[in-house]
């Protein structure tokens, strides 16, 4: 669907259409849902923080714009409610990784599943233990693929902030793997290869 | 990819990542997650109101400042203040009613006793209205019913002294126990003078013409 698309679909929201709003919740709730999982690890969580979001979205209705797309509107609110919500789990023991046990079908012997799993599982660990914001930056870069332009929207800070935020996230979570797996699976930058 | 991104890339990394979150079954798109979302939304948002919150404030003032004009309408506001000016006596009390012109001596003159005399002591006028004796209009008289009184004809002194007769010889017949003769006897004089009228008539002639008789005789001797 494209942005004109949810142009219309959004001033139709605004009027009060509530099909229109719908349809705009069935546009962007797959990504906001991914984010809110990566974030919490928990799909419970990440539907409750979804839905939370839309919610937010449905009551900032009137000051929301099209332009370039509402979806970092959205991934910006759900980002915040995340971290908030991964603040006040802090207290609290951290949410074991779903269905991870059971993924990892296609590898063949048990001993390659078990290194794979662990390995799975290791990266993960080490991706909570970065800050909420780093592992946003982290996620959406290399994960989701997307440009800086979008990161520093769902963060709230600039070009260079993004930047910056996911160089040093990305060495961080560096270090946290080659502790944990006792080797260096990054490849070093064009930054880093150049220093 | 700008300068920057091109800078940051990390194939291993992104290898690295996306393996980790490889056939995560909670990535994978829910059926009914929208509406689950939609549900949510629309128990927790507030009802939109119908009208934003400024015009319910432009209608508060509205119908305060409608008010005051109203009440300010009412009490006069805006007209010039109207000084109380004793114009004499009212013209609604009556001259009887009115309070009567007296002063209070000045207490200098009291003391010194050159206090003009005193005016004449008013008269308390009996104010209280007199009851005007009226007689009560007779009640008007029934109207009386002219009925023709039917006076039947005396009669004539053969026919009571017939009818006497008769009487008598039924009374005697009747002390002698002759009933029958005695019924037929009064009968036939009661057919001679037939109403009670009559019979009145026959009593005051046969009673008139003893009185005659006896007269007669009175003067007979």
């Amino acid at each position: 669907m494209s942005e004109s698309e949810e142009g219309r679909l959004l001033a139709r929201a605004q009027r009060g259409d509530m099909l229109a709003f719908e349809s705009l919740v069935q546009m962007h709730q797959q990504r906001v849902y991914s984010h809110c999982y990566r974030m919490l690890n928990n799909s419970a969580e990440a539907e409750d923080l979804a839905s939370e979001t839309f919610l937010r979205a449905f009551q900032h209705l009137s000051s929301l714009r099209a332009e370039p797309s509402i979806v970092f509107w959205l991934l910006r609110v759900a980002n915040n409610l995340g971290v908030s919500m991964l603040r006040k789990r802090s207290t609290r023991p951290e949410v074991e990784l779903e269905g991870l046990r059971e993924q990892a079908s296609d590898i063949a012997t048990p001993e390659e599943q078990t290194i794979e799993l662990a390995r799975r599982d290791t990266v993960r660990k080490c991706l909570r233990q970065l800050a909420p914001q780093d592992r946003t930056a982290v996620l959406m870069f290399y994960l989701e693929e997307r440009p800086l332009e979008e990161i520093a929207r769902v963060l709230g800070c600039g070009m260079a902030g993004a930047k910056s935020r996911v160089h040093r996230a990305r060495h961080k979570l560096r270090e946290l793997v080659m502790a944990d797996l006792g080797e260096d699976v990054f490849l070093p930058t064009a930054k880093e290869g150049e220093g | 990819m700008n300068t920057d991104e091109r800078e940051l890339r990390d194939p291993a990394l992104v290898t690295l990542l996306r393996e980790s979150y490889r056939d995560d079954p909670a990535l994978d798109p829910a059926p009914g997650r929208t509406e689950r979302i939609m549900r949510a939304v629309m128990a927790t948002a507030p009802r939109r109101q119908a009208h934003p919150f400024w015009a319910s404030l432009a209608w508060g003032f509205g119908a305060a400042a409608m008010a005051i004009l109203l009440l300010g309408l009412i009490i006069g506001f805006g007209r010039p203040g109207e000084k109380i000016v004793h114009r004499g006596p009212d013209p609604l009390i009556k001259p009887e009613q009115q309070k009567p012109d007296f002063k209070l001596p000045d207490i200098d003159q009291v003391a010194n006793g050159t206090q003009p005399p005193r005016p004449k002591q008013a008269v308390i006028p009996d104010l209280a209205p007199k009851p005007e004796e009226k007689e009560p209009e007779p009640w008007p008289a029934p109207a009386r019913q002219e009925e023709p009184v039917t006076v039947p004809p005396a009669p004539d002194q053969q026919e009571v002294v017939v009818a006497a007769a008769l009487y008598e010889a039924g009374a005697a017949a009747y002390s002698t126990g002759d009933y029958e003769s005695a019924y037929q006897a009064f009968q036939e004089s009661y057919d001679t003078v037939p109403t009670p009228d009559a019979a009145l008539s026959t009593g005051n002639a046969l009673i008139r013409m003893a009185r005659e008789e006896l007269a007669s005789a009175n003067s007979d001797t």
